[in-house]
């Protein structure tokens, strides 16, 4: 695997966009990879197909501002204007926010995603403070819940890393969202509420997605390597 | 940001939101306060069908290229979000804007297919918009129609203010300028309308009267008012060289059935099969010239993106520079990693060779539309394709490496005996035969597969066989039968396979395709005892149409199993569209004595096209 060239694109999706699935959102990057001109890399055979692949699909309806493909180049294109030249091919609820030029080790997103940040809107968050402190701190909480037509049993605190109360209505939590057992952002707050949250929550948003370095903490998808914006 | 007109609840609801949403790449917003004239087009079937239509996005773009109109689009909602739009009252809303339809100045509605025609009364219902052209106010969009079914829109006249009959590129800014200056001058809804009669191609239903014999046929067209011309003459492009073309179409977000660049190579063309109505409402034949499709496919593979490209006409391989331009595109599209999407060629060695360049042959297939088994039925319709073309040609792909080979039929054609359909299967049998033949058995490395498909011919207007009766939907399953059990007596029948269309669709086709206006009220009843989406067999429903036909005391039989005469008047004669009617009868009778009729490329036929004064091949 010498001398591949990856990069790594983050993006953000708002607005209506929110409701195109993950598959078209895959195939209109294709499209704006094809339109932008740059020299990305393809399958052989009848129907070439670009190196491309993503980090973690996202739910129809859900915002983000943290996610990520990654683009396997034939040559790098100059990285200094390259985020401009994709915004240029996108659509208004779509836009890059930098690319990563991958270091030699890094394995591609998909396998490399081991955590999430979510963050939840509410309409008021005052009063809740104690409510989520408890339940946060909990060492365990078997939760059973309902997805696709089975019932799912898990122990949330395995799954659920950290947690911040950034504003009056704003609730960070990091999520395991690794292959192995990702927790969906809708079930921690299905969860809250059981546990007696008031607050309502309004919507939503991804805001990041992490791997782990060689020492166990959590590093950003972006800073695998070199960040250009 | 943009916003939806529908909320978040229900946009999570419904299947593929998309649908409903907007913003695709090269999809245009404009500024409310730069524009005059706002324009809605509506393709009345679902999304995914409405985006692959290469003639709205021509439309689009050039409506669009007008600096004070801006044209947005609009979709059948799928009857999931129907339901829930009729439950809470929301007004059917553009894509672009998200705005109520029922804001804008115009709903144009392309009529392709005439199953969809309760969709159009879905989209109007929905819309907001009375559904009967009489009932409309000056607060109303003026509904106009458009696309082949406008060559005979009398079954849907009355629920259109307008239809503009011919090639959309060449008289809409007229009609923008004359909308225009009506509602600059204060003018009525009504004045609009009588003052747009007087541009070619513009028809207004309510302007025209339609006497009727006592046996229903047509007596006359006669004007409502005075100085309404009787006659609407179709609108042609002349030249396709600086006509509008999209290239920069939308992409939409979700697949499209159509999910690739369409470059349009010819219109028109000069085979003169008797069944087809698009081979008579497209001439004359005109060509775009080769270097004008190279740039165009050029810009169009930077501007969209796509993985794909087709050629598009109806007669490919009557393209004269067609060798070139394939070979430009193959070597072009490589380098840019785009597939081609082949149309049906005629099969020679230069086909077989492009063919085996651009597709896996193992996995594709060889496509022959004989349309008829016998020579005596293909000499009957027209089509110049001989039982020695269909074999020589299996014979150069099955030495190709091809082992898959589609043949297409119709059922039901005018003088159709036993005898035709049996050919069939004889002749299905005779390419199995070749194969065999042709290949030694070590060279052989799988079983000949050969599908057959039928449909049923339907009559349309504006062909030869518009006088023809159709057969009944006994006749037809007869036919269907007959076929599949001299499929089954071939020797060879475990590599045939055959596949035919439904019959009830294809009777209500024929209804619709030769019919009157007093059908409106039979289409109004049928969707208000919920029919819609005809054209999807999950969707339609016979007994609805049969009940629709029966509370209006109309015999379905009187359009399609009828012996129309000579002289008839037809209900779409108040139409010109170059070919005349002397033609079009004079080759009724070469069909009745089994005469072919030469290709037009070869020796003009004198069919009349040739007063638009287009086309190179009119003039040789």
């Amino acid at each position: 695997m010498e001398d591949k060239k990856v990069l790594r694109f983050k993006f953000k999706k708002y607005g209506p966009i929110v409701y195109i699935g993950h598959l078209d959102i895959m195939r209109f990057f294709q499209k704006a990879i094809r339109r932008s001109g740059i020299d990305a890399a393809y399958t052989e055979g009848f129907s070439p197909h670009l190196k491309l692949s993503f980090a973690q699909p996202l739910s129809v309806g859900v915002e983000t501002d943290g996610d990520y493909f990654d683009l396997e180049m034939e040559t790098l294109p100059d990285l200094n204007t390259l985020v401009s030249g994709m915004n240029k091919q996108c659509v208004d609820g779509i836009e890059i926010l930098n690319v990563t030029l991958l270091n030699d080790d890094v394995q591609n997103g998909m396998s490399s995603v081991k955590a999430a940040d979510y963050i939840y809107s509410f309409d008021s968050l005052l009063g809740e403070k104690e409510l989520l402190d408890k339940f946060f701190s909990q060492e365990t909480y078997i939760f059973e819940y309902i997805r696709k037509e089975k019932t799912k049993v898990k122990d949330l605190m395995e799954d659920i890393y950290e947690y911040k109360i950034l504003s009056d209505n704003e609730l960070l939590v990091k999520v395991n969202s690794s292959s192995a057992g990702n927790l969906k952002a809708d079930v921690v707050i299905e969860a809250l509420e059981k546990y007696g949250l008031k607050a309502k929550c309004l919507k939503f948003k991804r805001s990041d997605l992490y791997t782990t370095d060689s020492e166990g903490r959590f590093l950003s998808l972006r800073d695998q390597g070199e960040v250009f914006f | 940001m943009r916003k939806t007109a529908l909320s978040h609840e229900i946009l999570m609801t419904v299947d593929k939101p998309a649908r409903y949403i907007g913003g695709e790449f090269n999809s245009v917003m404009k500024d409310l306060n730069n524009i005059d004239i706002r324009f809605c087009m509506c393709f009345p079937d679902v999304y995914e069908i409405g985006m692959s239509h290469l003639g709205i996005q021509i439309l689009y773009a050039m409506f669009n290229s007008f600096e004070d109109t801006w044209c947005e689009r609009v979709y059948s909602p799928w009857p999931d979000l129907d339901k829930i739009m009729r439950d809470k009252n929301i007004p059917l809303f553009s894509l672009e804007s998200q705005d109520p339809v029922k804001d804008f100045d115009f709903l144009g509605i392309t009529l392709q297919y005439e199953m969809c025609y309760t969709n159009i009364l879905q989209v109007l219902e929905l819309s907001q918009i009375p559904v009967w052209a009489k009932d409309r106010t000056e607060d109303d969009p003026i509904v106009i129609g458009g696309g082949p079914c406008s060559y005979n829109p009398e079954p849907i006249a009355e629920f259109f203010d307008m239809f503009y009959i011919g090639e959309g590129e060449v008289a809409y800014r007229e009609l923008l300028d004359l909308y225009k200056a009506c509602k600059k001058e204060g003018y009525s809804r009504e004045d609009f309308l009588y003052k747009a009669t007087k541009i070619d191609g513009i028809y207004v239903p309510s302007l025209i009267n339609v006497e009727y014999n006592d046996d229903y046929t047509i007596k006359e067209f006669l004007p409502v008012k005075e100085g309404v011309r009787t006659v609407v003459k179709k609108e042609v492009e002349t030249d396709l060289n600086d006509s509008f073309y999209p290239v920069k179409p939308i992409i939409p977000f979700i697949k499209a059935t159509q999910d690739r660049i369409t470059l349009e190579i010819m219109r028109g063309c000069p085979r003169g099969c008797r069944f087809c109505q698009a081979g008579q409402l497209y001439r004359p034949i005109r060509t775009r010239d080769v270097e004008v499709l190279k740039e165009y496919a050029r810009q169009m593979i930077e501007n969209s993106g796509y993985e794909e490209i087709n050629l598009s006409s109806l007669s490919s391989s009557d393209y004269p520079e067609l060798k070139e331009l394939i070979l430009y595109l193959i070597d072009y599209c490589n380098e840019k990693k785009v597939n081609i999407s082949l149309p049906s060629l005629r099969i020679d060695a230069f086909s077989l060779d492009v063919m085996g360049q651009v597709q896996d042959i193992k996995k594709s297939s060889l496509t022959f539309a004989p349309e008829a088994g016998s020579q005596r039925m293909r000499n009957v319709i027209n089509k110049g394709l001989t039982e020695e073309q269909i074999l020589e040609g299996s014979r150069l792909a099955f030495l190709g490496g091809w082992n898959k080979v589609k043949l297409y039929f119709m059922l039901g054609l005018p003088f159709e005996e036993d005898e035709d359909v049996v050919a069939i299967a004889e002749l299905c049998e005779k390419v199995a035969k070749e194969y065999y033949e042709t290949l030694p058995k070590e060279q052989r490395k799988q079983r000949v597969s050969i599908t057959a498909s039928t449909s049923f011919f339907i009559p349309k207007p504006f062909t030869p066989f518009q006088w023809a009766s159709q057969f009944t939907l006994e006749d037809f399953r007869d036919k269907a039968y007959l076929t599949r059990t001299s499929i089954m007596n071939q020797l060879n029948q475990r590599s045939i396979k055959y596949n035919w269309h439904d019959t009830d669709v294809s009777v209500l086709e024929g209804v619709f395709a030769r019919g009157d206006r007093r059908l409106a009220k039979v289409i109004y009843d049928a969707y208000k005892n919920g029919a819609m989406y005809d054209a999807w067999n999950d969707y339609f429903n016979y007994d609805i149409w049969l009940k629709a036909f029966d509370d209006n005391n109309i015999d379905m039989k009187f359009y399609t199993t009828r012996k129309r005469e000579l002289d008839e008047v037809f209900p779409w004669d108040f139409i010109d569209i170059g070919v005349t009617k002397n033609y079009l009868k004079r080759e009724w009778l070469r069909a009745k004595e089994g005469k072919i009729t030469e290709n037009c490329m070869i020796k003009c036929n004198g069919c009349g096209a040739n007063v638009y004064g287009a086309g190179k091949f009119c003039f040789k």
